[in-house]
């Protein structure tokens, strides 16, 4: 169901965010049309954030219930959230570039941010090296569990860690009028739905993956036989 | 700095808009390839039961 | 159920006594590494009081993943795993009692080095009670974290590189608790001490309940 409606969706979705994005909204008082690269930061940020929950969520689900569709999802969203971390930091990047002239300050947002892209690629990691298929999985949950809920903890600590600097850059407030925070829902809505529907495809793909590998070992049991 | 003129933002936008549609298709396609993939392996299963 | 937590603290204390591998290398790794950052950071030229707390704590994490690596590892050899697994009594047991072993190994080792990490890099010791305090409570959340990714990464290919690919971003508030509390010791201020440990000990809990819960449904079969 999502494979067939959900791109018919993201299309004009897509192209209506970028318009007011780029088109509609106004630039920002200070910081002019750089501020613009936010509606698509904050987007794949939020979309990291919602790839980990899932994980966390299909973790103990499978933790409890056992069932292989968890971990499956688990995995997969694992490998979504490090994609889109990817794209925040990059972007996150720019933007520190452009508007404090640093392409990285130590603060508490992009430093937990990092920190859970390196959390998540070590998840990614586990996983490519385990052993035993269930074991593997029970393993790769007590991480996606634990990992998530370090989060905050990090956050925290960072933020206290960075308020003994002097030198504190102070978060350039963003004036939003309206039409900056239409844009922003849409672009949020957007990357929301292309998270469901990118992680539906590949939750697919990986289904067929595991049908072909079963496939495969009973041709080659009957082979040997 | 500056705030851009309007043209330049839209051609942004028209660029963006224009790479926004591959990705879509791109994965569109991909939903497409991997349904047929699924039929095949129907198709395998049910004549490996047989 | 202590019990049994008890008896796998013993049981490592034990083998540990009589084969001394783990935390012999532990101490020698820990205490060369001050010896390169005496090199390094040159205490006769410079004061390093400033940066002392952070050379100690990586010194100590650093070499403290070396044995929390082993940890499971060796469990894993004749299936002894196994057999802790099948033990009456519950699973979460046997992470409770590798944590506590784990932990005396590391305090152990931090009792001994950290006179020799003052004494080696220049800096006067100071700090007293306090210092024992951070040492003690950061030292219960890098085992207790250190424990269970032990556990966790010991069922793969590539243990001993997982582990601090796995550790140290999970580790971060501890680093930054431990650094920052030890700092405050060392300064005499007694305010921002305790605010960290407040810090470290709320972590610790976090970090002995959760994999405490999960264990259980970890080890299953």
């Amino acid at each position: 169901m999502v494979r067939r409606i959900f791109p018919w969706l993201l299309l004009p979705m897509g192209i209506t965010s970028l318009y007011l994005a780029f088109v509609v909204a106004p630039p920002e008082a200070t910081m002019a049309d750089r501020q613009r690269i936010m509606y698509f930061h904050v987007a794949s940020a939020w979309n990291a954030y919602l790839s980990f929950l899932v994980v966390f969520v299909a973790s103990i689900a499978y933790l409890r219930t056992g069932a292989r569709r968890w971990d499956r999802t688990a995995f997969c969203s694992a490998e979504l959230g490090v994609f889109f971390t990817s794209i925040a930091l990059v972007s996150g990047m720019v933007w520190g570039r452009s508007v404090w002239g640093k392409w990285w300050v130590w603060e508490p947002r992009l430093t937990t941010t990092l920190l859970l892209w390196f959390i998540y690629v070590g998840y990614l990691l586990l996983r490519a090296t385990g052993e035993g298929d269930e074991r593997r999985a029970r393993m790769a949950a007590g991480l996606g569990v634990i990992g998530f809920v370090d989060v905050p903890i990090v956050h925290m600590s960072v933020k206290w860690w960075n308020s003994y600097h002097p030198y504190v850059i102070g978060l350039t407030k963003v004036d939003m009028v309206p039409m900056m925070v239409v844009a922003l829902v849409a672009a949020v809505l957007t990357f929301t739905v292309f998270y469901v529907y990118m992680l539906d495809l590949r939750l697919h793909m990986e289904h067929l993956r595991e049908r072909t590998q079963i496939l495969k070992e009973n041709l080659l049991q009957g082979g040997m036989r | 700095m500056a705030p851009l003129p309007l043209s330049t933002l839209k051609w942004l936008f028209f660029g963006y808009a224009v790479i926004w549609a591959g990705i879509v298709l791109f994965l569109m396609n991909m939903g497409r390839r991997q349904e047929r993939l699924e039929r095949q392996l129907d198709d395998l299963e049910r004549s490996l039961k047989r | 159920m202590l019990a049994k937590s008890m008896a796998i603290v013993w049981k490592d204390v034990v083998v540990e006594f009589r084969a001394k591998e783990i935390l012999a290398a532990v101490l020698i790794f820990a205490a060369l590494v001050a010896l390169i950052f005496g090199f390094a950071f040159d205490p006769v030229e410079h004061d390093l009081t400033g940066i002392f707390p952070g050379l100690m704590w990586v010194a100590y994490f650093f070499a403290g993943t070396l044995g929390l690596n082993r940890s499971f590892i060796t469990e894993k050899q004749n299936d002894a795993l196994q057999g802790l697994v099948l033990a009456p009594g519950d699973r979460s047991a046997i992470f409770l009692g590798k944590f506590l072993a784990n932990w005396l190994f590391m305090t152990l080792v931090e009792l001994i080095l950290t006179p020799v990490f003052f004494a080696l890099l220049n800096v006067s010791f100071k700090g007293g009670l306090l210092l024992a305090a951070v040492l003690a409570l950061a030292t219960v959340g890098f085992t207790a974290a250190g424990t269970f990714l032990s556990g966790l990464a010991a069922n793969t290919r590539a243990s001993e590189v997982l582990l601090p690919i796995l550790l140290f971003p999970l580790l971060v508030p501890v680093v930054i608790g431990a650094v920052r509390a030890t700092a405050g010791a060392m300064a005499g201020d007694a305010a921002t001490a305790v605010a960290w440990l407040r810090a470290l000990a709320a972590y610790d809990a976090v970090f002995v309940v959760v994999p405490f819960l999960v264990f259980e449904y970890l080890l299953e079969g």
